[in-house]
């Protein structure tokens, strides 16, 4: 894994090719907890987000079972109706969670800052 | 310790920080505090040193749609403080290990991971341990590929550190608290995960335990740990030996002695017994366990599930001597191999300058004590009080039939087996025989000093501590007088 220093710097390049960029965090799926945060925002509380979006990961795990889905969670897409939310799996263990604020960005800007930024994450 | 704090709707569990004095336990925590927004509690700090302990509260993270409440906490590295330690470590859900890598003292922080990690790995179910590998910034800090090779066999996680800058302390602390979780599924599934409030809800909670335990008879901080623990094998209380020597003494004490290197191909007549205890020396020879000692004290050792250890007095000049020795032990041992414990030999090692010094080698055993441990962290107060009556009966059958021993075995809960055994089997370092030994209690006298402290203990930390003792009273009345059943109520009550 890349180390915390290497993590923190990915995660400023993120929110540099984000516009709109409100936080964003690497999370830990099996504990929800987070190895790297960055937030733009004091009053968006990342380390919850990021606990219950670990949550939403399991769910969609579950669900894929329950399916008999054999492929894999590459990302997962929520637009709000004010802010864009991604959550790209990075491994099987961990997730980047990133959100944006909709009236500046939009779903392929979020797309494409998180994909060439997110082979560095899993160095 | 991992429990479900209902009433906040949270799981609690302990990540413990273990490691030298010196490694870079505290430092991790602050960095790793600055890094979640919270704060380090320092009770009884003394220049910077940790007397006590560390503490974090950290809440993140989510188990079964329950929030994770951390408490993060470091124990004092120092050797005279080794007792606090062992008490911090036995709350543990999950530990993360900080070493210090630097070339000088890497040494010596493998034999403490060779001691913490088989301690680890001994709980049920197992504490997960993370090896925080610090100190990585050092220009003479070991290399990467030597960190894991140092190891190999033992599955532990490594991981790389720099705590005076934060590099690494988060992923060691994640790493952990997925260990936890594991734990804490370990218990929900055997129906052993407790509800209710935590027994320690803070820091100053955490103090007054030590505190007590203190009181209660755990070694003051003025005791070198290291002369308490190999003096006396008659208050023998806990599996671990003295902890291995700090490195600045360490080149000092060896120019006197030749440090025992387990040998398998050592020569015959010097091994006993002969077949056996060549092949555990086998075993253990790969273990690279290196026993130590403070000053002239005992030798002792441990790791990797086994003890080393020779009273300070074995060792001999003349050759003949030893021999005689070893034969006199090896007779000891076959005269009361009934209430011993298997794996075990009695070698005469070579001391260096002619000398043979003579060396015991026990393999660790599950005790009464971690049997009672367990039971007391039982959620039902009938299962525990049934426990805890059945360790007092294999303690006084214990003391019973060692009385046909011909030496004197201390009876204490680290030193008996915890198997429900109708013959108890004694687990821990043979004694030396001899005069002048003060008599072990027996009956009530010794359910008194082996179970009381624990009891003492329950009846702090447990709300349902009456119906414990009810159903210890219930238990009583179905047996006569003078009973270890009828004692323990007894004493129970009394508290």
């Amino acid at each position: 894994m890349a180390t915390e220093k290497q993590l923190s710097e990915v995660l400023e390049k993120i929110q540099t090719d984000s516009n709109g960029f409100i936080a964003a965090s690497l999370v830990d799926l099996d504990s929800g907890m987070t190895l790297a945060v960055k937030a733009a925002r004091s009053d968006f509380d990342l380390t919850a987000a990021s606990a219950y979006n670990s949550e939403l990961v399991k769910q969609k795990l579950k669900i894929m079972k329950t399916l008999g889905l054999n492929g894999t969670i590459e990302d997962m897409l929520i637009t709000l109706s004010d802010q864009i939310h991604l959550v790209k799996l990075i491994g099987s263990n961990t997730f980047l969670y990133l959100a944006v604020d909709r009236k500046q960005s939009n779903i392929a800007i979020v797309r494409n800052a998180v994909n060439k930024h997110a082979a560095a994450l899993s160095a | 310790m991992a429990i479900i704090d209902e009433s906040r709707g949270v799981l609690v569990v302990r990540i413990v920080y273990d490691g030298p004095a010196l490694s870079g336990k505290t430092t991790s925590l602050r960095a790793l505090a600055r890094g979640v927004s919270s704060t380090v509690e320092c009770p009884g700090e003394l220049g910077g040193r940790t007397l006590f302990f560390d503490w974090v509260d950290y809440v993140g993270g989510l188990f079964e749609g329950r929030q994770i409440r951390c408490q993060i906490i470091s124990v004092p590295g120092q050797r005279e403080l080794l007792h606090r330690r062992k008490l911090l470590l036995e709350t543990a859900d999950a530990v993360v290990l900080v070493l210090d890598t630097r070339e000088k003292e890497w040494d010596f922080s493998l034999g403490w991971a060779r001691e913490v990690i088989p301690y680890c790995r001994s709980k049920d179910p197992p504490v997960g341990l993370v090896l925080q590998a610090n100190k990585r910034d050092a220009p003479d800090a070991v290399k990467r590929e030597d960190l894991g090779r140092a190891l190999t066999g033992t599955p532990v996680a490594v991981v790389p550190s720099t705590a005076t800058t934060g590099e690494g302390t988060r992923e060691a602390f994640v790493l952990a608290v997925r260990l936890a979780l594991d734990r804490v599924r370990a218990l929900s599934s055997a129906g052993r995960l407790r509800t209710g409030k935590p027994t320690e809800d803070g820091p100053q909670d955490l103090l007054a335990k030590l505190r007590t335990a203190e009181q209660d008879g755990a070694a003051p901080v003025s005791e070198s740990f290291a002369q308490a623990a190999t003096s006396s094998l008659a208050v023998e209380a806990e599996p671990w030996a003295a902890a291995p020597k700090t490195p600045a003494t360490e080149g000092a004490e060896q120019a006197e002695e030749l440090l025992f290197t387990p040998d398998p191909l050592m020569p015959g007549g010097m091994i006993w017994p002969p077949v056996d205890g060549r092949m555990l020396l086998h075993e253990v020879a790969s273990l690279g366990i290196r026993p130590a000692r403070a000053g002239h004290a005992d030798w002792c050792g441990s790791g990797s599930g086994f003890r080393f250890h020779s009273f300070s007095h074995a060792i001999f000049a003349d050759q003949s001597h030893a021999r005689s020795e070893l034969i006199e032990w090896a007779r000891l041992h076959s005269i009361n191999a009934a209430h011993l414990s298997k794996g075990r030999a009695v070698i005469l090692a070579d001391a260096g300058d002619g000398k043979l010094r003579l060396w015991q080698i026990v393999r660790a055993e599950a005790t009464l004590r971690e049997r009672l441990a367990l039971a007391l962290a039982l959620t039902n107060p009938e299962h525990v009080a049934n426990e805890v009556v059945g360790a007092a009966v294999q303690l006084v059958a214990a003391r019973e039939s060692f009385a046909a021993a011909s030496v004197q075995f201390p009876c204490t809960l680290w030193t008996i087996g915890s198997s429900n055994s109708y013959r108890p089997t004694f687990v821990g370092l043979m004694p030396e025989r001899g005069n002048g030994v003060t008599p072990e209690p027996q009956g009530q006298a010794l359910l008194e000093r082996e179970l009381s402290p624990h009891l003492r203990e329950l009846r702090r930390a447990r709300v349902d501590y009456d119906e414990v003792v009810a159903r210890l009273g219930a238990l009583a009345q179905l047996v006569g007088q003078g009973t270890p059943a009828r004692w323990l109520s007894e004493l129970a009550t009394g508290l």
